[in-house]
């Protein structure tokens, strides 16, 4: 899981230069990543962890924190 | 206890099948005879007290919404499958599960201030609580459900395979039609027409064929590159940040005879991206700067009211259901008088206007299509000049 938030966080620093990435915070509300950043940030973690939400996943409530969307990595590769 | 939407319209589709359809949040449902009973009570009834009166009765239910402008952005906004022998088979429910399946379409509601709420912009393109506007619900059926780009799906739905020709369907039998028509009559050899967000520059091509120069301008460098490849030998394109200050700088003043806009001016009063606005003042006061004093600005939008409303009725005989002018929560046109403001304000005098009608052929192609945009037009044009002309 900690694996997973690290590589998340990285993700988003190298994207987004100076970035301050809180892992308890909103980073939608907080404008931390804009609707095509998003898109962009599902299609790395899809490749990343070999994986594919469905359309009922792709949520902001799922997406709104790093914690929220390693959870849901987490689960989809259990 | 749910409540039954009063944003509902019933009607029949063929033998014991409705459409139930909620006309403000364009979603719907077929079912049967039976199943309107529940509907009707449900008003009266809580839940435990539906299943008592229905006990083990079966429904039928017809999952038919989907987003029909998917294919194209004049395709039939209606949003469920039109034929019935399209439908899917029936699926055979219960009075809980239907229950359910009217709420997940909207057609009960369990809390009015709760649902009302849900007419709010997207905060995201993966919001799913607020039902946004068109635009957004467009990005969010492309990007998130099928992961296209929207640029790459905006050429697809308005042009053929080859990009040479505009794919069957309003685009053809009504702009296209027009214009060709209407461009012939307008324009000569020795015309300078700016086309200003021309795309891939299939009309600032039909434009040239008249023997005007014709420079095309669009933010997208994709649709340029594209463009420039089909060019023909009197048209010229750039890749250019219209509406932003400064863009239009290089264009001589006072050096246009024309400047044509379509399609383009209706992000300038509702953007693509929250927080993204254009300044409409910046890009018009750029185009009267262009023109001659005795040119002209040519826009042709979609139609302010009818584009995007639903196609009701019999597919000879149309009529449609307005639940939104003024504000719009789904609607991205302009009211005409918000529009024609900013026009005057913008410097210029309107001296023409026209609502486009199909090309009457178009009937034996898509006969619902054709009576809809004969009856409620979907683009409208204006003809501007500079006030001081």
């Amino acid at each position: 899981m900690e694996n997973i938030i690290n590589t998340l966080t990285d993700y988003l620093v190298d994207k987004i230069p100076g970035a301050k990435i809180n892992i308890q915070e909103n980073i939608i509300e907080k404008g931390v990543i804009d609707s095509y950043g998003i898109i962009e940030f599902i299609g790395f973690i899809e490749k990343k962890y070999d994986l594919e939400f469905n359309d009922d996943e792709l949520t902001s409530e799922n997406f709104e924190f790093i914690a929220s969307i390693a959870k849901l990595i987490n689960t989809k590769m259990a | 206890m749910p409540i039954p939407s009063r944003d509902i319209i019933v009607f029949t589709e063929s033998e014991n099948r409705w459409v139930i359809m909620n006309v403000f949040t364009r979603t719907s449902l077929g079912v049967n005879s039976e199943a309107l009973k529940v509907l009707n009570l449900t008003s009266y009834h809580n839940i435990n007290e539906l299943q008592n009166l229905f006990g083990t009765d079966a429904f039928k239910v017809w999952e038919i919404e989907w987003f029909s402008n998917y294919k194209g952005l004049f395709a039939d906004p209606t949003r469920y499958l039109r034929k019935y022998e399209d439908w899917p088979e029936p699926e055979v429910v219960d009075v809980m599960d239907l229950v359910l399946r009217l709420k997940k379409h909207y057609l009960i509601v369990d809390d009015e201030a709760q649902y009302r709420s849900c007419f709010a912009s997207k905060t995201s393109l993966l919001d799913r609580k607020h039902f946004g506007n068109f635009h957004q619900q467009m990005g969010q059926e492309l990007m998130v459900k099928h992961r296209e780009s929207p640029e790459e799906w905006w050429v697809k739905q308005k042009f053929s395979g080859d990009k040479e020709s505009i794919r069957e369907g309003h685009y053809k039998a009504v702009q296209e039609y027009f214009l060709k028509s209407y461009f012939k009559s307008k324009f000569s050899e020795g015309n300078v027409i700016v086309d200003i967000g021309c795309g891939t520059g299939f009309y600032s091509n039909l434009m040239a064929e008249t023997g005007a120069f014709v420079l095309g301008v669009d933010p997208h460098e994709e649709y340029i590159q594209s463009a420039k490849k089909k060019s023909i030998e009197n048209a010229r394109f750039e890749t250019l940040q219209v509406g932003e200050i400064g863009a239009m700088d290089h264009i001589p003043t006072d050096s246009a005879d024309y400047v044509f806009m379509s399609d383009a001016l209706l992000f300038y009063f509702v953007p693509v991206l929250p927080k993204k606005e254009n300044n409409i003042q910046t890009l018009l006061s750029d185009i009267c700067r262009i023109l001659k004093p005795e040119g002209c600005f040519i826009n042709v939008e979609p139609h302010y009211i009818f584009w995007l409303l639903p196609w009701l009725g019999n597919s000879d005989r149309p009529f449609t259901i307005l639940t939104e002018y003024i504000d719009k929560s789904f609607g991205v046109t302009p009211s005409i008088s918000s529009l024609i403001q900013e026009y005057i304000k913008g410097g210029f005098a309107v001296t023409w206007m026209e609502e486009l009608t199909p090309d009457p052929t178009f009937e034996a192609t898509n006969q619902r299509a054709y009576h809809f945009a004969k009856q409620f037009p979907l683009w409208q044009l204006f003809e501007l000049k500079p006030m001081s002309s």
